[in-house]
């Protein structure tokens, strides 16, 4: 997987902005991007994931958009029963949302599939347990289960965005 | 309630495979926890895959041989028949030709309900 950001050579692209971009090759680890490790051309790949760098530099982007990539690499089948494929916009999807709620420090996810084609982020610490549901035909689902609070909820992500980012102290690496 | 076994009792075991993607770490109970995924029924289907524990029992055999051969990656879990039955699934034989033990539990699985059926499960083969 590469990734870029906004440091070293510009190239015309899409992406989750619009700004000037350089490309990296992991392994690249958190708060070491450095312009001397831009390539020179853009990779041809379909491992290709775009984003801020300030996005790279979290620590949460590089382990997710890497498990999600795997998981998008599975054959169809991968459950031993007829599980489709996980397609790649799917998997950009889910980090473009996941990119406009979580913080920097935010622990990454364990990223699971889904039999329908999807991936789920879902983090298990600080008392929570918080998953979040990315499905090709339906719209992402939140659901968080406060065991300190012994609360419950569920509901559309995009509808809950600040009352999960409520959470998201609590799910910060130690 | 959905298509339901009455001959299979609550105290069954059902015994699930686990892909290891769907195995996930738990930093509340430092340990490593099933993912609510794990309880979807299969594509286009309205069952979930499992095995009888008894079935397996009755014929001599024992629970790890459906994590042999093309599943040697996969753990086993079990939960009971009375514990999916009391959110709205049912319990019901499904033999394979090649595996007689084989049954389905038949009903929706929203995210809800698969969070639930997540609380409780024994682990019979660990995650390898």
């Amino acid at each position: 997987m590469s990734a870029n950001a906004i440091a070293g050579p510009s190239f015309r692209r899409r992406g989750l902005s619009d700004r000037d971009c350089a490309y990296f090759v992991p392994p690249t680890h958190v708060g070491d991007l450095s312009r001397k490790d831009a390539l020179s051309s853009p990779p041809v790949s379909n491992e290709l994931i775009e984003a801020d760098a300030a996005l790279i530099c979290s620590t949460w982007f590089l382990p997710t958009a890497r498990s999600m990539l795997r998981l998008a690499r599975l054959p169809a089948g991968w459950d031993s029963r007829g599980a489709p494929r996980i397609e790649r916009t799917v998997v950009e999807n889910a980090l473009l949302l996941l990119a406009g709620i979580l913080e920097v420090q935010t622990a990454p996810p364990a990223i699971v599939p889904t039999v329908s084609g999807g991936v789920q982020a879902e983090w298990h610490m600080g008392g929570l347990n918080v998953e979040i549901e990315f499905n090709p035909s339906a719209e992402a689902l939140v659901s968080v289960d406060d065991l300190q609070g012994r609360s419950e909820w569920e509901g559309a992500l995009r509808s809950n965005i600040e009352r999960l980012q409520s959470y998201l102290p609590r799910l910060e690496s130690a | 309630m959905p298509n339901d076994d009455p001959s299979i009792p609550a105290e069954a075991r059902l015994l699930r495979r686990v892909i290891p993607d769907w195995i996930v770490p738990d930093e509340n109970t430092k340990t490593k926890r099933v993912s609510s995924q794990a309880f979807c029924n299969s594509t286009g289907e309205n069952g979930m895959s499992v095995f009888l524990e008894d079935a397996l029992f009755a014929e001599g055999r024992d629970v790890a041989s459906v994590v042999t051969g093309d599943y040697a990656s996969h753990s086993l879990i079990a939960v009971t028949a009375g514990w999916v039955r009391s959110w709205q699934q049912g319990v019901i034989r499904d033999p394979l030709p090649e595996e007689s033990s084989h049954a389905q539990v038949i009903g929706e699985k929203n995210s809800n309900i698969r969070r639930k059926l997540a609380r409780q499960y024994e682990w019979v083969v660990g995650p390898r």
